[in-house]
């Protein structure tokens, strides 16, 4: 590995008062176990061929070569590459696309912020909410010309509609 | 992004043909690793207070009581996964601190011996000969051994276990600028040390 | 975590399925979780007999700035609306009734808002194959329910 003179110096000196960073550092061991080294450093070798072996003996796993361990890894890499991708997409469809607050049920209230699936409370609220929201007629709309006899049609389409809501199930 | 770190400095082969697999492999451990720091800044670090108070009184110094606290959270880091293996965390890492302590007390009764009493396996060979390298690599390891014990856990942080000054200001709750001074005092100390004995 | 995975993935899917470009589904997100509101969400399998794919709605109480909100979205809604019915006085709209086309075909939807005299807020959102005569027969021309 080459480097130039003066970088290398730069990063012995930034080491000593502790400024390196791991990969700096990484870079000066490969440095000295290089061939590389000038006579006047040649008496900081022994200290990063310590660092070495010790790593070697902390990380024993990284050494293997064996075909074997490459495949695996690369495998892993691969998977690796494709899960975090999927989060990652996923957390960003989180942040961009805020969902809905309740995920746990099909049917569900949130009351106060806390959620609710108990089926008789969810039709109880969503049937006051609808109601609160029909407004009644002749207050603000003009009245339909809706004949008598056919009252009854609507009759017992909106007792329909309220029936949806309601817990007695005595449906026909 | 320590594992990282290792990772492509062993397989450079590696880096050409799947870097973006390597960089996806590399997100998902710095995930990990801040969840890890989570669950120890959660278990761990609020112990900080107490360990201090134990290891002042065993050492009747403040100053040193804090370079052993430093020291013990660094090595429950390290130890981290198998610490739910102690029924209590908080009694294993006491215990860990009056060790440490006890051991401090010791090594201050050492300091007084000269280096050169220090019995190196070079075989009768003289001091003012060149060491081989391997002998070398050796004296570096006595070298370090000496050095105070919080001092020999950064520099196993830093230069061995490939972690970042901000990294271990975070385990053992203190500035970054401290765990640095610690840092370059402990390497030029080795530096110092090597050279006098190898220019002689 | 693959197991994680794959249990998280639906749901995603389903938030961009139901993702729609109507600004008054970000009065359900913003408003949805908060003190004072009632939000309810009903499922296919409960309304589907009814010509229903999707029921929402929200009441919130005395929050002017989720009024303001909220006009500010059904003004913008509006726009491609096919019919509209409001009724407005001197704050604003105080009750609304929007139609606008659905993404697929004969899917309609609905967008029905009132604020009563307490100033509390109703918003209704519905999707379906029905008919908006059956709808507003249905809602507008029966004071009971």
């Amino acid at each position: 590995m080459k480097m130039k003179t003066n970088k290398i110096d730069k990063l012995i000196e930034r080491y000593f008062e502790g400024e390196t960073t791991a990969d700096e550092e990484r870079q000066l061991r490969a440095f000295f176990a290089s061939d590389a080294v000038p006579d006047r450093l040649n008496e900081y070798r022994p200290m990063f061929a310590y660092f070495d072996e010790e790593i070697r003996k902390a990380h024993p796993l990284k050494m293997k070569t064996n075909k074997v361990w490459q495949t695996k890894r690369r495998w892993l890499y691969i998977v690796s590459g494709a899960a975090a991708a999927v989060l990652l997409v996923l957390t960003l469809n989180r942040i961009l696309y805020p969902t809905d607050p309740c995920y746990c049920s099909d049917n569900y209230v949130v009351i106060n912020g806390r959620c609710y699936t108990d089926i008789h409370t969810v039709r109880a609220m969503a049937a006051k909410a609808l109601h609160e929201v029909a407004t009644p007629v002749g207050e603000y709309f003009p009245k339909t010309d809706i004949i008598d006899s056919e009252r009854h049609v609507v009759d017992d389409q909106l007792k329909e509609l309220g029936s949806m809501f309601n817990d007695n199930e005595t449906n026909e | 992004m320590r594992l990282f770190f290792f990772v492509s400095g062993h397989n450079q082969i590696f880096c050409r043909n799947s870097v973006f697999g390597m960089l996806c492999f590399s997100f998902f451990v710095v995930i990990l690793m801040k969840m890890e720091f989570e669950t120890f800044k959660i278990t761990v670090l609020p112990l900080r207070e107490k360990l201090l108070n134990v290891s002042r009184r065993i050492t009747e110094d403040r100053v040193d009581a804090e370079d052993i606290v430093q020291e013990s959270l660094l090595k429950l880091w390290l130890m981290r996964s198998e610490l739910d293996r102690y029924a209590s965390v908080e009694a294993f890492a006491v215990q860990m601190v009056k060790n440490l302590s006890i051991d401090h007390l010791r090594a201050r009764h050492l300091e007084s011996f000269p280096l050169e009493k220090l019995s190196l396996d070079s075989g009768g060979r003289s001091p003012d000969e060149q060491l081989e390298q391997e002998d070398a690599v050796a004296y570096v390891r006595v070298l370090i051994s000496r050095l105070p014990s919080l001092q020999q856990t950064i520099i196993r942080m830093k230069d061995i276990e490939g972690y970042e000054l901000q990294e271990i200001a975070d385990i053992t709750d203190t500035q970054v600028e401290a765990v640095r001074v610690n840092l370059s005092r402990a390497r030029k100390k080795i530096r110092e040390q090597f050279l006098q004995l190898n220019r002689q | 975590m693959f197991l994680a995975l794959c249990l998280v993935l639906p749901e995603e899917l389903y938030a961009l399925e139901t993702q729609r470009d109507l600004k008054i589904q970000d009065v359900f997100i913003r408003y949805g979780k908060r003190k004072n509101v009632t939000m309810v969400e009903l499922s296919k399998e409960m309304l589907e007999t009814y010509g229903m794919t999707l029921y929402k709605s929200i009441t919130i109480k005395n929050d002017p700035e989720a009024l303001r909100f909220t006009r500010q979205c059904l003004k913008s809604d509006q726009n491609g609306a096919r019919k509209i019915k409001e009724i407005t006085d001197d704050g604003g709209v105080v009750s609304a009734y929007y139609q606008m086309p659905g993404r697929e075909k004969d899917i309609n939807r609905f967008v029905l808002f009132k604020v009563s005299s307490k100033q509390v807020i109703t918003l209704v959102y519905i999707e379906g194959e029905l008919d908006s005569d059956d709808l507003i027969t249905l809602l507008f021309t029966r004071k009971d329910l």
